[in-house]
C-alpha cells in the first residue's frame, strides 16, 4: 500500500487511527496495491473556501473510496464537506474519456462514507456512515470487486487525474500529417504523450508535505523544477495564509516556474494563486529585479553590497561574499516555507541566509526544501552535505541533520528523496552526455563519481563488480531509468548526428539546412534550439544563422539580444538561439550544439566538460553536434565511441585522488588563462586584428617567420 | 504590404550585414509587432521598458551590434507606414571609473554571464538617447494639426515634425546611421578619390532618397509647405 501524506496527521486522532489500521491490515483489506491519500486533494468552492479531503483510497478492487472522520457535534458540516469533495473529484474524473463508460456511468466505482464512533440518531446524512474501525472492513468488502480489478490503464489515469498531472502536461496541439510513425512529428507526438504519463514519482514528492527540511536529488531532466513548483502550489492550497518563497539561480527560469505554480494551482482551485503569499525570487536580485538577497537587505534595513564591491572582495564568487556578509547579521524570519531550486549552483552562505529567513526556532522546525542535481554537484566548488550547507550551531552540532530529523516522520515519509528517472533525454543521448561530461573516452577522465552507490543514485547499474582504480568497469543505464521509447523508432545515428565543417559559414549552412529539413518534417521552429558552445563567437554564429533563416522566412529568438531582464526562452514560431549558460534548465526537441571546437582548449577541464554535458542534455529527442576541423574531431571520436557502447559506459576506473590533483592544478591555471583572455580583449579594443594578435603570440613562442 | 517595401527591408538588412554591424536578423519583410510590444509602447512609463519588450520578443527587423534595433512596418502602401529606431538605453555603464561596456567585459571573460546580468540589474543607466520614428498615415491626416508624414523624436512624443516625403526603410536606416553612428559612417563609408575625401554611404543615401517620392498634394498642402518641415 502506498501512502501519500499531504498534510500533517494529528497524532492521536481518528485519522491517525484509521491510517494505522489501513496500514496494518492492508493485506486483509485487499489494499496491497492501493494508494491512500491523506489531506489530498484540496479544492476551492464557488465562495473560494478551501475544501479538503481527509482520506481517499484508490484501489484496484474497491475503486475510489472517500472517508471523512467526524464527531457528533460537527457531523452536518463534515457531511456537507464530504459531499463537496465527492462532487469535485467526481467531476474531475468525469472529464476523462478513458474513465467514462457512457454519459452517466464510470469505469471506476466511487463511494464515500462518514466515520464517526459516537452513537448517531436520525439518518438524514447525505453519505453512508461507518461507526467502528471494524466497520471499515465490512464497508470495503461490500465495495470489493475481486473478480474484475481495474486494469493498469484505468488505474493510472484515475491516479493521474487525482494527482493533478493533467494540469502539468500541456495539451499537445500537434496534428499528425502522416501515418508514418518514424517522421519527426509523429515521434514527437508519442514522446509528449509518454512524458505526461510518466511522472508518478514526481507527483508523489510534490504532494507529500512534511515538517522540517527536505532534500530532493535528481539528474537534469528528472523534473526537479516542476516538482518544486507543484509543491509550492500545493502548499498554497493547503495553507493559503502561509508565506512561501521559491528561489532559483538561472534568471531565465522565472517564467517557467511561475507558469507551473499557477497552472497546478488553477487545476485544483480554479483561480489564480494569491501572489502576495508566494514569492518567486531570483537568489540575488538587483535594483530592478526582486531577489532573495536584495529583498532581505532592504527588509532588514541593510544596504545591499554592490556587485563591483563584491567582485573585488571575492573575484571567484561574489555572491558567496555578499551572502556571508548578510548572514552575519540577524535577519527577520519571514517565510513558512522556502523552496530552493538549482541548489548545486548556489553557495553555502546563501543557504544560511535562507535558514535565517525561514520561520522556526530549530533546524527541525524550518520548512526548507532544496532540489539539487547530484551529478552537477559532484565536483562543484560547493560542498553539498546538509551539515555544510546550513552550518552548525554554537555547540558544534549541525543545524540540519536529515538522518536525525527523519525520526520525527511517520507513515513512511522521507526527508531525503531521489528522482531516479530522467524523462528529458533519450537514453543514448544521456549516456553519451555522461561519457563526454566525465571524459570517459578521453585520454584521461576529467571527473568521476566516487563509488558504486553514487552511480546507482544517478540511475546506473555497475555490472563489472567492484570499482577498483586501474580495472575495467562496465556500468549500464537501464531503460527503466530513461524510459522514453524513442529508441524504438530512431537508431543511435538518427538521434545523434555529427558534422565537421571547414568554416563557420559551412557550419551555419549545415545547421540552417537541418532546421529547414526538420520543419519540413512537421517540427515547429520553437521545437528547435541552437546552442553556441563557443561563447566568444556566439554572436557571430547567431547573426549568420538568423539571417539565413530569415531568408527562408523562419524567425529566430536570439537570447543575446536582450541585455536587461531575462528573455523568454521560447517564443512561438521562432528557433531559439542560446549560449550554454542561458540554456540551462530549458529543453527543446531538436538541439544543435555548435562550435564544439571552442571547448578543445578546456578539454581536460571540468568547466569545458560540464558545458558539453549541459548542452547535450537540453534535447528531448535529437542532438546535432558541429564544429571545425581537428578540434571538433577530437570530441566526435569520444561521442562515436560512447554511442557504440551505449547504454553502457566502459572505461578504466581512474584514481580519483589523481584527478583531484590535476583539477586543482588546472583551476589555478585557469585564472591565468582568464587574464590572457582579458589582455586579448583589450588588444582588440585597441584596434588590433585577430591576425595581428595571433602573430604576436606566435612570435612569443618563437614560431614566427 | 508591397514588394517594393519588402525589397527595401532586404536591402537594409543586406547593407547592415555587409557593413558588419548586424547582430540579429528578424523578418526581411514588413514587421508585425507583437501585442506585448504594442501594449508596452502605449503604457510604459519609461523608454527602457519599451525597449526591453522589443528586445525580449524579437520585435524588430534588424538589431545592430550595439543592441539598437529597427522596426519597419507597412500596412498600406504609401498610406500607412511606420519606421522606427530604438537605441540601446544600456549603452554604457560606469564601472570602476572606467567607461567600459559591460559587453566587452563579458566577452573578455572578465565577468561571467551571471555576473554580467547582475551588473546590468544594478547599473546606473543612461536613458537619454532619443528614439526616432517616422509615421505616414493618410487616414489621420489633417492639414492643420496632423501632418500625413511626420517624425516623432523622443519617447512618448506628442510632437509631429512634418515630412513631405514617403521614406523607404533603407533611406530611414541610412539617415539614422548617419545621425547615431557617425563613426561607422565615416570609417566604413569613407574613401579617397583624387585626393578628396568621399563617402560611399553618403552616395547610397542620396541615391535612395531620390527614389523616395514626395507626398501627393492632397496629403501635403501648400499651407504646410510654408511651415517648417523636412523635405
Amino acid at each position: 500500500m502506498e501512502k501519500i501524506i499531504a498534510t500533517e496527521v494529528p497524532p492521536h486522532g481518528l485519522d491517525n487511527e484509521i491510517l494505522t489500521y489501513l496500514t496494518a491490515n492492508a493485506n486483509e483489506l485487499k489494499l496491497d496495491d492501493a494508494v491512500v491519500y491523506y489531506g489530498f486533494p484540496v479544492f476551492k468552492d464557488y465562495e473560494h473556501e478551501t475544501i479538503k479531503s481527509k482520506i481517499l483510497i484508490l484501489s484496484r478492487v474497491h475503486g475510489l473510496v472517500l472517508l471523512q472522520t467526524s464527531v457528533k457535534s460537527n457531523l452536518e458540516v463534515d457531511d456537507e464537506n464530504l459531499s463537496q469533495v465527492f462532487s469535485f473529484i467526481d467531476s474531475a474524473i468525469r472529464k476523462s474519456k478513458l474513465l467514462r463508460k457512457n454519459k452517466k456511468e464510470l469505469h471506476v466505482q466511487f463511494e464515500s462514507a462518514i466515520f464517526c464512533t459516537e452513537q448517531l440518531d436520525g439518518d438524514d446524512l447525505e453519505n453512508e456512515t461507518i461507526t467502528s474501525i471494524n466497520g471499515i472492513q465490512t464497508y470495503l468488502d461490500e465495495l470489493s470487486h475481486d473478480e474484475s480489478p481495474l486494469g493498469d490503464e484505468i488505474f493510472d489515469e484515475a491516479r493521474a487525474i487525482i494527482e493533478g498531472s493533467k494540469a502539468l502536461s500541456k495539451p499537445s496541439r500537434r496534428i499528425k500529417i502522416s501515418d508514418d510513425p518514424s517522421t519527426k512529428l509523429n515521434i514527437l507526438i508519442e514522446l509528449e504523450k509518454e512524458v505526461s504519463n510518466f511522472d508518478i514519482d514526481q507527483r508523489k514528492i510534490a504532494i507529500s508535505l512534511i515538517n522540517g527540511p527536505q532534500r530532493i536529488r535528481g539528474l537534469a531532466g528528472s523534473g526537479k523544477t516542476v516538482v518544486l513548483a507543484m509543491k509550492a502550489a500545493h502548499i498554497h492550497l493547503q495553507h493559503p495564509d502561509k508565506k512561501i518563497l521559491f528561489t532559483f539561480y538561472t534568471k531565465s527560469l522565472y517564467e517557467l516556474i511561475k507558469e507551473s505554480v499557477s497552472r497546478f494551482y488553477r487545476h485544483f482551485a480554479g483561480d489564480e494563486p494569491n501572489w502576495e503569499k508566494i514569492d518567486i525570487l531570483h537568489a540575488w536580485g538587483g535594483r530592478k529585479i526582486d531577489g532573495v538577497y536584495y529583498n532581505a537587505c532592504i527588509e532588514n534595513s541593510l544596504s545591499p553590497i554592490a556587485f563591483q564591491v563584491a567582485k573585488s572582495n571575492n573575484p571567484n564568487d561574489p555572491f558567496s561574499f555578499i551572502c556571508a556578509k548578510l548572514e552575519e547579521r540577524t535577519l527577520k524570519q519571514k517565510y513558512d516555507y522556502i523552496l530552493i531550486d538549482e541548489a548545486q549552483d548556489l553557495p553555502n552562505d546563501f543557504f544560511k541566509v535562507c535558514y535565517q529567513l525561514a520561520k522556526g526556532e530549530l533546524g527541525s522546525d524550518k520548512n526548507i526544501v532544496w532540489a539539487y542535481d547530484d551529478l552537477q554537484s559532484i565536483f562543484n566548488v560547493y560542498q553539498r552535505t546538509p551539515e555544510e550547507l546550513f552550518g552548525s550551531d554554537s555547540d558544534g552540532n549541525p543545524k540540519v541533520d536529515l538522518r536525525k530529523f527523519k525520526a520525527n516522520l511517520s507513515y513512511g515519509q522521507s526527508n531525503d528523496l531521489v528522482l531516479y528517472k530522467c524523462y528529458r533525454n533519450p537514453l543514448e543521448v544521456l549516456v553519451t552526455a555522461h561519457a563526454v561530461g566525465f571524459g570517459l573516452y578521453a585520454d584521461k577522465p576529467v571527473q568521476m563519481l566516487e563509488n558504486q552507490e553514487h552511480w546507482e543514485d544517478v540511475g546506473y547499474t555497475v555490472e563489472s563488480g567492484e570499482l577498483v582504480a586501474g580495472t575495467q568497469a562496465k556500468i549500464t543505464r537501464s531503460r527503466e531509468n530513461s524510459p522514453l521509447s524513442i529508441y524504438q523508432q530512431q537508431s543511435k545515428s538518427d538521434l545523434v548526428k555529427l558534422y565537421g565543417a571547414a568554416s563557420i559559414d559551412e557550419e551555419c549552412s549545415w545547421i540552417t539546412d537541418g532546421i529547414s529539413a526538420a520543419l519540413a518534417e512537421g517540427l515547429k521552429p520553437h521545437d528547435i534550439l541552437v546552442i553556441s558552445l563557443d561563447d566568444l563567437n556566439a554572436r557571430t554564429y547567431f547573426s549568420k544563422i538568423s539571417r539565413t533563416l530569415a531568408q527562408h522566412g523562419i524567425r529566430s529568438n536570439n537570447l543575446l539580444t536582450s541585455i536587461s531582464a531575462a528573455p523568454p526562452f521560447t517564443l512561438d514560431d521562432m528557433v531559439t538561439l542560446s549560449t550554454v549558460h542561458r540554456a540551462k534548465g530549458n529543453e527543446a526537441s531538436l538541439v544543435f550544439a555548435a562550435g564544439i571546437d571552442a571547448i578543445y582548449q578546456y578539454k581536460n577541464h571540468r568547466s569545458g566538460r560540464n558545458k558539453l554535458f549541459t548542452a547535450f542534455t537540453r534535447t528531448k529527442a535529437w542532438l546535432r553536434v558541429s564544429g571545425w576541423g581537428d578540434k571538433a574531431n577530437y570530441f566526435f571520436r569520444e561521442i562515436e565511441e560512447s554511442l557504440l557502447n551505449a547504454p553502457s559506459l566502459i572505461f578504466e576506473v581512474p584514481n580519483i585522488e589523481e584527478i583531484e590533483t590535476i583539477q586543482r592544478d588546472l583551476d589555478s591555471k585557469s585564472s591565468e588563462i582568464y587574464k590572457l583572455h582579458q589582455m586579448v580583449g583589450e588588444l582588440r579594443d585597441q584596434g588590433f586584428s585577430e591576425e595581428e594578435i595571433q602573430l604576436e603570440l606566435n612570435l612569443a613562442f618563437g614560431k614566427g617567420e | 504590404m508591397s514588394a517594393i517595401f519588402d525589397r527595401s527591408v532586404r536591402k537594409t538588412v543586406d547593407f547592415a550585414y555587409e557593413t558588419g554591424i548586424a547582430l540579429q536578423c528578424g523578418p526581411i519583410s514588413s514587421l508585425k509587432a507583437s501585442s506585448d510590444f504594442k501594449k508596452a509602447a502605449r503604457q510604459s512609463n519609461s523608454y527602457s521598458q519599451v525597449y526591453d519588450v522589443g528586445a525580449k520578443n524579437q520585435d524588430f527587423n534588424l538589431m545592430l551590434k550595439d543592441h539598437s534595433f529597427f522596426q519597419f512596418t507597412e500596412t498600406v502602401e504609401r498610406k500607412d507606414v511606420r519606421l522606427a529606431y530604438y537605441p540601446n538605453p544600456y549603452s554604457f555603464i560606469e564601472y570602476q571609473d572606467d567607461r567600459q561596456t559591460a559587453d566587452s567585459m563579458l566577452a573578455s571573460g572578465d565577468i561571467t554571464l551571471q555576473e554580467f546580468e547582475q551588473l546590468i540589474s544594478e547599473g546606473n543607466l543612461t536613458f537619454d538617447i532619443p528614439i526616432i520614428r517616422y509615421d505616414l498615415s493618410t487616414e489621420q491626416y489633417c492639414s492643420k494639426y496632423h501632418p500625413a508624414a511626420h517624425f516623432h523624436i523622443g519617447f512618448r512624443a506628442e510632437n509631429r515634425w512634418p515630412v513631405n516625403r514617403v521614406l523607404s526603410p533603407f533611406a530611414f536606416f541610412m539617415k539614422v546611421l548617419f545621425l547615431y553612428h557617425p563613426i561607422i559612417w565615416q570609417e566604413k563609408g569613407g574613401y579617397e578619390k583624387e585626393g578628396e575625401l568621399e563617402n560611399s554611404f553618403e552616395e547610397a543615401y542620396i541615391r535612395e532618397l531620390s527614389l523616395c517620392s514626395l507626398l501627393e498634394d492632397d496629403n501635403f498642402q501648400e499651407t504646410e509647405g510654408r511651415r517648417l518641415h523636412f523635405r
